[in-house]
């Protein structure tokens, strides 16, 4: 402990050493050698640097052992499968969202009536948690640089006829299997978030196959913000609305409707709608934002 | 019995072929034979994985999702494995001593 701090004392703030090897740094570019040469270590550091290089095999191992057996004998304390006894089970919530979520909420897929409905304050959470995090990287890389000509292995690669005619194939089937994930998010398997990301990759797709030029037309930084935040006003006004009028026991004018068909749900449907535009966008934006430093 | 032997051939060949797809990513040194080795898995190894699904699970629903993911994966797969190399070959400065060039591109 005491040789440890003795260790730690020579360690030179400014120039990231220690002082043996700063003197011999000093000593080199006295003598006109080269300006970089790889770290030496004194005799005691490579002791150790050998002694951690044996133990840290081991130490990991045990510790991995440990961890493991700790996990097992938590698994094997877990109910079983389906079993009776299982907390969410015992709770009585579950049953209440198999039993009456259809007619509740009016949503087939009981999780789209469970994250968007029953708790649709954690999936605003969730949007605006993702809005600042555009947010964030938007500060960080849109203003922090000078947007750059794009090098000339991006334009030969987007120059490419191949990539030109599959994609003329696939991006309409891609956008359109992500509207469609979208809409059918109350009937089946799917969402806002899910179809979102299937049509941002489609856009991405685009992107790489085209040029920015022709999507710039369409999505400029502008357009992005005015869509996000449309998106993100009615998703938060929506659930105010209808939080206020549940807190209070009143009447909402949105009905769950005829379950199975398009067009119910009550506010299901337009809020996947809007988180999927704000999934889709926020995916293009990054994949422009990092690719060119700009939208 | 004969569906799940047939099943069973078919998905250990499709297996056999990834297994060499794989070791040839981590044998091979120069990107275009490593490309070409990854190119394998997702044409030839879904190829016969994906018979093999069809064959044992029988259902036309089942066989017709699985058609659609192979179209797509044929469609795509090679497309990424094409930029790959053009990537290769627009970059690389010492290409020349790798390969041999039958005719020179005046594009690229």
């Amino acid at each position: 402990m005491k040789k440890f701090k003795e260790w730690l004392r020579n360690w030179d703030e400014d120039r990231f050493m220690f002082a043996e090897d700063k003197e011999m740094l000093e000593e080199e570019e006295e003598s006109g050698g080269d300006s970089w040469r790889p770290m030496t270590i004194s005799g005691l550091e490579r002791q150790e640097f050998r002694l951690f290089t044996r133990a840290f095999p081991v130490m990991a191992g045990i510790l991995a052992l440990v961890m493991i057996l700790f996990l097992l004998s938590a698994v094997l304390q877990l109910p079983a499968f389906g079993s009776a006894d299982t907390p969410p089970a015992k709770s009585g919530t579950i049953r209440r969202y198999v039993e009456q979520g259809m007619q509740e909420t009016g949503a087939v897929n009981i999780v789209a009536g469970v994250i968007l409905d029953y708790r649709a304050f954690d999936t605003l959470g969730e949007s605006h948690v993702l809005f600042a995090a555009a947010a964030a990287v938007f500060i960080l890389l849109l203003f922090a640089r000078d947007p750059q000509e794009s090098p000339e292995s991006k334009a030969i690669l987007r120059s490419d006829p191949i990539l030109r005619n599959t994609a003329k194939v696939l991006i309409p089937i891609i956008i359109l299997f992500g509207s469609y994930v979208v809409f059918n998010g109350h009937l089946g398997p799917g969402g806002g978030f899910s179809g979102g990301a299937i049509i941002g990759s489609g856009l991405i797709l685009y992107d790489m196959a085209f040029g920015p030029d022709r999507l710039n037309k369409i999505l400029t930084l502008k357009s992005y913000r005015i869509i996000v935040l449309c998106a993100l006003l009615f998703y938060s006004g929506a659930k105010c609305y209808s939080f206020y009028c549940g807190a209070n026991g009143l009447e909402t004018i949105f009905s769950p409707g005829t379950p199975g068909r398009i067009f119910s749900a009550g506010l299901i449907l337009p809020l996947n709608i809007a988180v999927g535009v704000v999934v889709a966008c926020t995916m293009y934006g990054f994949f422009a934002l990092f690719t060119r430093e700009q939208i | 019995m004969l569906r799940m032997i047939l099943s069973a051939v078919l998905l250990f060949s499709g297996l056999i072929i990834i297994w060499i797809s794989v070791f040839g990513v981590f044998r091979f040194h120069f990107v275009m034979n490593r490309m070409q080795s990854a190119a394998m898995i997702d044409t030839m190894g879904l190829f016969l994985i994906l018979t093999g699904l069809m064959v044992v699970s029988g259902e036309r629903s089942v066989i017709l999702k699985l058609i659609l993911i192979l179209v797509f994966q044929w469609i795509s797969s090679p497309i990424a494995s094409h930029m790959v190399g053009r990537l290769e070959v627009s970059v690389d400065p010492d290409l020349s001593s790798h390969v041999v060039f039958e005719h020179h591109e005046e594009d690229t």
